[in-house]
């Protein structure tokens, strides 16, 4: 008997469901897929993992790192471009930064670098959650994260603070 | 592991700047999810339904056994290829013409020769098979063969053929041996 309740689920699917989809959406054509078959294994769990999300975000990772593999197998390049073009962010957002422009950024970022900062900024997880779900240790995690954000303050043309206090002055 | 966490968040503080740009990043919201809520609760109902899937223990125990089983024989290979094994036994096939230039080994088995036949290898030991004949009084027979080439040199009276292999008896055979041995003291 599975530890996971109707309730439970819910509240799962509530709080994480998008951000599953997100960290997904960088390998994955069909997010919502990959995050459904993680949840229906969570439910074949017979005790409750140590640490649910990460375990939930594992289980997505290499899900959507196997689904990428058969893909490029079946070379299906149409799907895929239809695919590349959908932003990972609503549109509807009044921030800085144009939600197409970040999501261009985050495709050139490689890989390792990419799903770091996904999980740290979207998905909210720790340095040590970002090491046990990419098999690195914390403190790679986090240089990880410092490298991308480097690179993606140049993509997106952010201004530094210097250059900022500079030209309000 | 929050005391740890806790510990590593203070050490790898990011700075001003990058805080700032996490901050910015962070104001996109990820879009609408597309997960069919009704359909997931669906299937993970009757997922928890299941028992998870087991491997049998005695299918776990299929695949180490044939890669020990495996190891296994490739080491007895190994050793017994490395290892230096006898050299494999010569046969020689000698015809009675060749019995007069070397010592025989073995009798041919179409000679003359009956079973209780001694053939010498060489003359110490046709002299010794002779004494210890004369003492134990047994009918003993020599090849005619062996005394000729126990004599080192074969005379041209020496026989040939089959016939150098006609069974000899004791006192024959010590007469021809020291008929040798008179030729050599000439």
């Amino acid at each position: 008997m599975s530890f996971l309740t109707p309730e439970i689920l819910g509240q799962l699917i509530d709080a994480h469901a998008a951000a599953l989809e997100l960290f997904a959406a960088q390998w994955s054509r069909g997010p919502a897929d990959v995050v459904q078959e993680a949840f229906v294994e969570l439910a074949r769990q017979p005790q409750r993992p140590d640490n649910l999300v990460a375990w939930l975000y594992r289980v997505v990772r290499h899900r959507a790192y196997d689904e990428r593999r058969a893909e490029s197998r079946r070379r299906r390049r149409e799907s895929v471009a239809a695919a590349e073009s959908e932003p990972y962010f609503r549109t509807s957002g009044a921030g800085q930064i144009v939600p197409q422009d970040a999501t261009d950024a985050l495709r050139e970022l490689p890989d390792d670098l990419r799903e770091v900062v996904v999980a740290r900024i979207w998905c909210g997880l720790t340095f040590d959650q970002i090491g046990e779900i990419t098999e690195t240790s914390a403190a790679t995690a986090f240089r990880r994260h410092q490298e991308a954000l480097s690179l993606l303050r140049s993509r997106l043309g952010i201004a530094c603070l210097d250059q900022e206090k500079t030209s309000k002055a | 592991m929050s005391g740890s966490r806790e510990n590593l968040e203070g050490v790898n503080n990011l700075s001003d700047e990058e805080r700032r740009i996490e901050r910015l990043l962070a104001e996109l919201a990820p879009r609408e999810s597309r997960l069919s809520r009704d359909r997931t609760m669906f299937r993970a109902g009757q997922a928890s339904g299941q028992s998870p899937p087991t491997v049998p223990r005695a299918k776990r125990w299929i695949w180490p056994a044939v890669t020990v089983c495996s190891t296994a024989a490739g080491l007895l290979a190994g050793v017994l290829v490395t290892t230096p094994s006898r050299p494999a036994a010569s046969v020689v096939r000698r015809s009675p013409d060749d019995a007069l230039d070397r010592q025989p080994a073995i009798a041919p088995e179409n000679s003359k020769v009956d079973a209780e036949t001694v053939v010498a290898d060489s003359r110490a030991l046709l002299e010794l098979r002779i004494a210890l004949a004369r003492r134990v009084g047994d009918e003993f027979t020599l090849a005619q063969s062996d005394v000729s080439a126990s004599d080192a040199r074969p005379t041209a009276s020496a026989p040939s053929g089959a016939d150098a292999f006609a069974p000899l008896t004791y006192g024959d055979a010590l007469g021809q041996l020291r008929g040798g041995a008179d030729k050599k003291d000439l």
